[in-house]
């Protein structure tokens, strides 16, 4: 009750803030100023307390919330409790309006410094009102009474456990993966809101230079979630590839590749004063498509276009996703359609030999990919609005479509490089781009005859990334020894230059195989030997899963290791079907990827059925007599729900007639779901076996039940029920350097994070002052003074 | 200014040709079995697993077989190059992306759906 009222209060606050913020501008009053920064501070601090009760819930196994009901169990460990807090869509809004808080203290105290509080906090906390919202409609402090009103669930029931968290995201990476995104999400609002101020203000330079830390900054963030997403579904999620074109990693990448474009734009017109409306507009695009992602994953729009399961939110939630993307995208046009008079002015223009030229040229280039993906991402929904039949798109379009534009963006960036901003001497230009070219050329030619590679296509990718390369190695080594906070770029450039040598790699030399490893058969595939050896049983103590790791024994000429991929049967899904983990053996010259598809028993021992007080001879050894004398249900007292394990037990009798042995033992077998796992039962001095397969329950009389033993005889190989282990093995050659490429495209970002930050900070008066209506600033005293 | 504008404008205009066949090439439609049948198209299909018959994976041939019923009550056996998908038992709905051939629908992917709102809420607390 009291959370739910808690959510409405920060909504109205924020509602309150945003307009003392407007009445503000008006009136230039810093009074009402005041009174904005303060409904702002209430709404946070709601916020807070609203973010601590949830988690809170979670942590004390509030079950009868629906959202704790839903999302978490007793079973999971801190960090995975922590993250069920935002593993529902309802959380999910939780984390992202935590996240909109913090940075919107940052922003605040920010924008205050360059007179800009009002204009920029109407914007982002206007954010923060549509998450508002949007936890208003979905209520994460719902009481399952009220959620399953129509089940006939009776007020005050409280549920006993919840249903546990999807085995698969169990895992460090859920952490990390989702904060991420969502703080990345949270910093795109920002070079939006700067924008809006400076569409208010009709300041059409100073927001570039304030604002564009924090462009680098979502920028940064923003990838390395979609990194890190990438990675789990490489490392854990057994994917096999870190990208599938799905809608769900196409819609963040959306957004991502705007603030890409505006990072470039943004920069040419701190360098020419040229492209503000371009600025402008891509800030407040990037923006609108990060609502446009939420709406595609929220909404259920996508619904079986995607592996990622969607969750139909409601009709209202619906409407509001769709409602927000309107209202904020209607907000934006129509001020720009305000400012129309400013947009008259004169726009860049370069030659061909200058840097800002082949920028320019880049920014189409990435633009044109961001819309075939959004095309590609969109375009089954469009045909659904214009009452076409409902398609999917394969993901060959985007490898197809992307791949010319990625070679042409490389050459660019690597053309780009070699020129300067404004004009370049043009034979200076040509030596070094036929140095770099040469080398290049000369490197891809190797590569060609090395790998005996003929596919054209893939030779000039491979030219245009060996290019980037060079030049971006040239200007890091460069950047290194004179001003070492200016390697931003070129770290990135060569960051992503290294990506794509990764991704060719991958994409052109991976080579892969079905396998099936019965215990102990050695199988040979690209010069390695793989051997099951055996497996075991992990995290046993937790009573909700029955984990294995399949050791797999991997010979090389030189070396022996042992990798250990992952089945694991679990009570999330009644125990029904094994979840998988790969195993990897990371290797700078390639990874070998064994990724699991399932487990076979083969061999046939022979099955008998029981009944209480009949009996039965080994078939391999018939001196042997089986009777069996009763079940053993001691063992299977005291535990119930979802989690049980349950081990049962047959008493037998088994009794040799030719040395008159008897011996009392019993044969045990655990029950999940309707899995069993039986112990082996060794007759002793002997090569003979039992296993108990199962209980078969005769629901009329339970005297009637039976048990059906397995038995067989090591004396007989082909009878002894062995596991195949069967797996699909991959090497994947220099898959590392995407990650590696990666996290150096990230780290670019963060050191000219850091570097425009020390810029601005040095001289903050001067972009204080505001200048008349987007007069343009002197570029020459903020122009790099390395050329 | 006349010649940058005609590369540019020629530039985009190949840009959105070849776009719009790799497009129309890249479409895969939903459909029934029925359609799949008569058009022999790979089309998207969703429908169900049909529980009772099971399923069988083959390791050897690393092939996934079961019977789908769609939507309109069809039915038809189903061979999937691959294993069984993820979370196969616990959809209440999947799409096979495939192509009939003969009496068999060859699956080159499966999607499963999860159920979103848990069937049964009551007996599960």
């Amino acid at each position: 009750m009291i959370g739910q009222f808690l959510v409405h209060l920060a909504f109205a606050a924020s509602l309150v803030s945003i307009a003392t913020y407007s009445v503000s501008i008006r009136r230039r009053s810093e009074e009402w100023r005041m009174i904005g920064r303060i409904f702002f501070f209430v709404s946070s601090v709601l916020l807070g307390i609203i973010a601590v009760m949830h988690v809170s819930n979670i942590l004390n196994h509030r079950f009868e919330y629906t959202y704790v009901w839903q999302h978490s169990s007793r079973e999971l460990s801190f960090p995975l409790l922590l993250a069920s807090s935002y593993a529902g869509q309802e959380g999910s809004f939780v984390l992202w309006a935590l996240w909109v808080v913090f940075v919107g203290m940052g922003v605040l105290w920010y924008a205050r410094k360059y007179r800009l509080e009002a204009a920029v906090m109407v914007w982002y906390g206007a954010i923060l009102a549509f998450l508002l919202l949007l936890m208003v409609a979905k209520n994460p402090f719902a009481y399952v009474w009220e959620t399953y009103a129509a089940d006939g669930v009776e007020v005050g029931m409280i549920p006993p456990n919840g249903r546990g968290l999807n085995p698969l995201l169990h895992n460090l990476w859920i952490t990390i993966h989702p904060p991420m995104l969502f703080l990345g999400f949270a910093a795109m609002g920002v070079p939006f809101a700067f924008a809006m101020a400076a569409l208010l203000r009709r300041d059409y330079q100073r927001w570039t230079k304030i604002a564009f830390p924090w462009v680098l900054f979502a920028a940064g963030v923003l990838g390395l979630g979609i990194m890190l997403g990438g990675f789990w579904a490489y490392e854990t999620l057994g994917w096999g590839g870190f990208w599938g074109w799905d809608p769900v990693e196409n819609s963040s990448l959306i957004p991502w590749l705007i603030a890409v474009v505006l990072v470039h734009t943004m920069l040419t017109q701190l360098r020419t004063g040229g492209l503000f409306k371009t600025n402008i507009l891509l800030a407040v695009a990037s923006f609108l498509f990060v609502l446009y992602s939420t709406f595609l994953t929220r909404s259920g729009v996508l619904g079986d276009t995607s592996v990622h399961s969607f969750v139909d939110p409601g009709y209202f939630a619906y409407v509001l996703l769709l409602g927000g993307m309107i209202v904020f995208a209607g907000a934006s046009i129509s001020l720009l359609w305000l400012r129309r008079a400013d947009w008259q002015r004169k726009s860049l223009q370069a030659t061909p030999v200058s840097r800002e030229f082949w920028i320019g040229v880049g920014v189409i280039l990435l633009l044109a990919i961001t819309v075939v993906i959004l095309v590609g991402t969109s375009w089954p929904i469009f045909l659904e609005l214009v009452g076409q039949p409902k398609v999917a798109i394969e993901p060959s379009f985007y490898n197809k479509m992307t791949l010319p534009l990625a070679i042409l963006l490389l050459a660019v960036n690597a053309v780009s490089l070699a020129l300067r901003w404004k004009v370049t001497p043009t034979d200076r230009f040509w030596k070094q781009l036929l140095v770099y070219g040469g080398g290049a050329a000369i490197a891809t030619g190797g590569i060609a005859i090395v790998t005996q590679f003929t596919n054209s296509i893939m030779l000039l990718f491979v030219f245009a990334t060996l290019l980037a390369l060079l030049v971006n190695v040239e200007w890091l080594w460069q950047m290194l020894r004179r001003r070492p906070l200016l390697i931003g770029a070129y770290l990135s450039h060569f960051g992503v230059a290294i990506l794509f040598i990764g991704v060719i790699a991958y994409s052109q030399f991976q080579q892969q195989t079905h396998l099936q490893l019965p215990q102990g058969k050695p199988q040979t595939f690209g010069g390695y030997q793989f051997t099951f050896l055996q497996k075991e049983q992990v995290e046993k103590e937790l009573q909700d899963r029955e984990k294995y790791e399949y050791h797999i024994e991997v010979r090389t000429k030189s070396d022996r290791f042992v990798l250990k991929p992952v089945l694991f049967w679990s009570s999330y899904n009644n125990w029904e079907a094994a979840f998988l983990e790969p195993g990897i053996a990371w290797g700078i010259r390639s990874d070998l990827y064994i990724a699991p598809k399932a487990v076979e028993v083969h061999g046939q021992p022979r099955m008998v059925q029981l009944m209480k007080g009949e009996s039965t001879s080994h078939p391999f050894d018939s001196t042997w007599i089986i009777h069996f004398v009763g079940f053993d249900m001691s063992q299977a007292q005291g535990v119930q729900g979802r989690a049980a394990a349950v081990r049962l037990g047959a008493k037998v009798r088994l009794v040799n007639t030719v040395s008159a042995t008897t011996i009392d033992t019993t044969v045990w077998s655990t029950m999940r779901g309707k899995r069993w796992t039986p112990e082996e039962l060794k007759i002793p001095g002997t090569s003979l076996a039992i296993t108990l397969e199962k209980i078969i329950p005769d629901r009329e009389n339970l005297a009637r039940s039976k048990v059906s033993l397995a038995l067989y005889s090591y004396d007989v190989p082909e009878s002894v029920p062995r596991e195949v282990f069967v797996a699909e093995i991959t090497i994947k050659p220099l898959i590392g350097l995407v990650w590696i490429g990666t996290v150096l495209t990230v780290l670019g970002f963060f050191v000219a994070v850091l570097r425009r930050w020390r810029e601005i900070r040095r001289r903050p008066q001067r972009w204080a002052e505001v200048s008349v209506n987007g007069q343009r600033e002197k570029p020459e005293a903020i122009v790099e003074k390395h050329e | 200014m006349q010649r940058r504008l005609l590369i540019g404008g020629i530039a985009i205009l190949a840009f959105l040709i070849a776009g719009y066949f790799a497009l129309d090439e890249s479409t895969i439609e939903y459909g029934t079995i029925q359609q799949a049948r008569e058009t022999g198209k790979v089309m998207q299909i969703t429908g169900q697993w049909v529980k009772e018959q099971g399923y069988r994976y083959v390791a050897s041939a690393d092939q996934f077989y079961f019977v789908l019923r769609d939507d309109q009550g069809d039915e038809i056996p189903v061979v999937y190059q691959g294993a069984k998908p993820n979370n196969f038992e616990l959809s209440n709905s999947i799409v096979v992306r495939g192509k009939i051939l003969g009496d068999t629908l060859r699956a080159t992917a499966i999607l499963t759906k999860c159920p979103s709102k848990y069937e049964g809420t009551q007996q599960a607390m």
